[in-house]
C-alpha cells in the first residue's frame, strides 16, 4: 500500500473481512497498519517466486523434500 | 538440607532422595505448596493452585514408589503447566475472561504424559492472555523473581516465574515466538522450544497453528531433557505430530563437544542494549574453551523474519478468535482486541508470502547447516522489561527478533542462562539446531552450563521477604 492508510481504508478493509469496526477502531488501528504494511514490504523486496508457500508445517519433512529437490548447494 | 537447598535440587537428585526415602513425595510437595502461599502473592504466576489434587497424587507417587512401582524420574516430583494446557476436570483460562470458568473434560496430551510419568501437578501458572503478548487485567501481571519491579516475561510468564523462584521443578509452556525462551532468559532459567511436531499439541488452546510450540520451562539442561523425553513423540490427536523416532535425549548430554562447530549468529549480535553482547560474547568464549570450533554465520534473508511472524500470527490468531471477536470484544484485553482486529485486515497475498518465506528461510538455514552443527546468540535483546511489549509494534517484534526465526522455520532453541546484565538480571544465550536435533542442542547447551555454572546462581528472594525487603 503506498502512502497513509486512512480509518476508512480500515473500515473498509474489515468489511470485507466481514467484521463492522467502528470509526474509533478504525483509528486507532490505521496508524498500526500502515506500519505493519511497511513491515511486509521487506517480504516483497525478496524474489520468492521459486519457493513454494508453507501451509501444514513440517520442518523435518521439508528439509528432505529441499535436498530431494537439489535446492541446496552441495 | 535447608529449604532453599531442596527447592533448587535438580529432577536426579530429587529422585534419588525419593529411592533413598531421605524425602517423601508428600512431604516435597506439601514444601512447595507451602513456598507457593508465601511467595506467589509477591510474584502472582499461579492462577490455580492444586492443593488437594497435588497432595493425592503425590501420596500415589509415594505408595507406588513404596511397593517398588517405578515410573521414572519425574514420580512424584512438584510441576505446573502454563494456563494454556488442558486438565480434565480443573479449570483452564488462558488468562482471558472468556474462558474464565471453562472446565475441560479432556487433559492436553502433553499434560496427561506428564502425570502418567507420575509427576505431580500443583498448578496452572499465569501467562499473557491467550499467549497473545498482552495482560489481562483480571488476571495481573508475573512478575520476575530476581526484581518483582519487573516482568518475568511471556507468555509463559509464570511457568519461568515458578520455576525460577523454586515453586516446583519444571513447567510447561508454549513458544509462538518466543514466549519459551524469553521469559526464560529474563528468570535465568533453561526454555526449551523443540522442533515443530516434536511435542503433541492436543488439548492446548492455539494462538499460530503454524507456528505453536509445546515445551518446558526447567532450572537445568538435564531436567529439560528429563521433561522433553517424557512428553515428546507422535500423538495420533495432533495431525502435526511427527513419526520421527525420539532420541535418549539424556544420554546423549555428557557426549563429547569437541568436535561441534558452533555458528554466531552475528546478524543477532546487533542492537543490543548495554552490557547484553559482552555477557553472550563471553559465553561463546566459554564454548570455545570447551574444545568447541566457532565460526561468523549469515542468513541472507533473516531480514524479513519479524515481518514474516506477524504476517502469519496475526490473521491465524484471528481466525481462532473470530466468533467471540464478533461477540464479546470487550471480554479481551485492550491491546488484545487489537492484534486480533489487526489480524482481519491483513491481505492474503501478504500472508501467503510469509508462508513462501518461511520456506526461503529454512532453505538457507539447511544451508548454512552444512558448516555447522549449532547456532548461538542472545534470545533477547535486554533484561527484563517492566512491562512485556505489544507484539504487533515496533517493540515487540524488536524483543522476539532473535527468537522468531526459530519458529518459523519449527528448528529447536534453548535459552540458557549465560550471566547477568547491567540492572543485575539474567541474559540469556539461545542455542539452535536442524529439526529434530534436539540432543545436539541439548548437549551443546549442557556442556556450556557445566562449564559456566550460572544454574547455581537464586533469586534473592528470602523467605517471608523479598529482595526488596517487601513482606511476603
Amino acid at each position: 500500500m503506498v502512502g497513509s492508510v486512512s480509518s476508512d481504508q480500515v473500515a473498509a478493509l474489515a468489511r470485507v473481512a466481514r467484521f463492522n469496526l467502528g470509526g474509533e477502531r478504525c483509528s486507532l488501528l490505521a496508524p498500526q497498519l500502515e506500519w505493519l504494511l511497511s513491515e511486509a514490504a521487506k517480504i516483497e523486496s525478496l524474489d520468492l517466486s521459486a519457493d513454494e508457500p508453507v501451509n501444514v508445517f513440517r520442518p523435518g519433512e521439508t528439509i528432505t523434500e529441499i535436498e530431494a529437490e537439489g535446492e541446496v548447494a552441495h | 538440607m535447608s529449604a532453599q537447598e531442596l527447592f533448587y535440587l535438580d529432577i536426579p537428585s530429587l529422585a534419588e532422595h525419593y529411592r533413598k526415602r531421605s524425602m517423601s513425595p508428600v512431604e516435597v510437595t506439601q514444601a512447595v505448596l507451602d513456598r507457593i502461599r508465601r511467595l506467589d502473592p509477591l510474584l502472582n504466576a499461579f492462577i490455580t493452585v492444586l492443593e488437594e489434587p497435588a497432595l493425592a497424587q503425590a501420596r500415589q507417587a509415594e505408595q507406588e514408589l513404596r511397593r517398588g512401582n517405578d515410573r521414572g524420574l519425574l514420580q512424584g516430583v512438584p510441576v505446573s503447566v502454563k494456563d494454556i494446557f488442558d486438565t480434565a476436570g480443573v479449570r483452564t483460562t488462558a488468562a482471558s475472561r472468556i474462558w474464565r470458568d471453562r472446565v475441560p473434560n479432556k487433559s492436553a496430551t502433553a499434560v496427561r504424559r506428564l502425570l502418567d510419568a507420575g509427576a505431580v501437578l500443583i498448578g496452572k501458572c499465569n501467562l499473557l492472555e491467550f499467549a497473545y503478548g498482552i495482560v489481562h487485567p483480571d488476571y495481573g501481571q508475573c512478575n520476575n523473581p530476581w526484581n518483582p519491579s519487573r516482568t518475568s516475561g511471556g507468555s509463559s510468564s509464570g511457568s519461568a516465574a515458578s520455576v525460577a523462584a523454586g515453586m516446583g521443578w519444571a513447567s510447561l509452556g508454549t513458544d509462538t515466538g518466543g514466549s519459551i525462551r524469553l521469559p526464560a532468559s529474563y528468570c535465568g532459567i533453561v526454555g526449551l522450544k523443540p522442533t515443530y511436531g516434536r511435542v503433541s499439541r492436543y488439548g492446548v488452546a492455539p494462538l499460530s497453528w503454524s507456528l505453536d510450540h509445546v515445551g518446558s520451562l526447567t532450572r537445568t539442561v538435564e531436567d529439560a531433557a528429563i521433561v522433553l523425553q517424557t512428553i515428546a513423540g507422535h500423538d495420533p490427536l495432533d495431525f502435526t505430530s511427527s513419526r520421527i523416532p525420539v532420541s535418549d535425549y539424556r544420554a546423549r548430554l555428557r557426549e563429547e563437544v569437541h568436535k561441534i562447530t558452533v555458528g554466531v549468529m552475528e546478524q543477532h549480535m546487533d542492537a543490543l542494549r548495554p552490557g547484553v553482547a559482552e555477557v553472550v560474547g563471553e559465553a561463546i568464549r566459554e564454548l570455545e574453551r570447551a574444545g568447541m570450533k566457532i565460526r561468523p554465520v549469515h542468513i541472507n534473508s533473516l531480514q524479513g523474519a519479524d515481518a514474516a511472524l506477524l504476517l502469519v500470527i496475526l490473521p491465524e490468531a484471528t481466525v481462532v478468535h473470530q466468533e467471540w471477536l464478533r461477540k464479546c470484544p470487550e471480554d479481551y484485553a485492550e491491546m488484545t482486541r487489537q492484534q486480533l482486529e489487526m489480524g482481519a485486515l491483513i491481505p492474503s497475498v501478504d500472508y501467503l508470502r510469509a508462508q513462501q518465506y518461511r520456506r526461503r528461510l529454512l532453505k538457507e538455514f539447511v544451508e548454512v547447516f552444512r558448516e555447522v552443527d549449532v547456532v548461538v546468540g542472545p534470545t533477547a535483546p535486554w533484561e527484563a522489561p517492566k512491562e512485556d511489549p505489544v507484539v504487533a509494534a515496533g517493540e515487540g517484534s524488536e524483543e522476539a527478533h532473535r527468537t522468531c526465526p526459530f519458529n518459523l522455520t519449527g528448528m529447536p532453541a534453548v535459552s540458557v542462562p549465560c550471566g547477568f546484565g547491567k540492572d543485575g538480571l539474567p541474559i540469556g544465550l539461545q542455542i539452535a539446531g536442524l529439526p529434530m536435533a534436539e540432543a545436539m542442542v541439548l548437549r551443546v547447551a549442557y556442556a556450556y552450563e557445566q562449564r559456566a555454572g550460572w544454574f547455581r546462581q537464586r533469586p534473592p528472594l528470602q523467605e517471608g521477604r523479598s529482595s526488596s525487603g517487601q513482606a511476603l
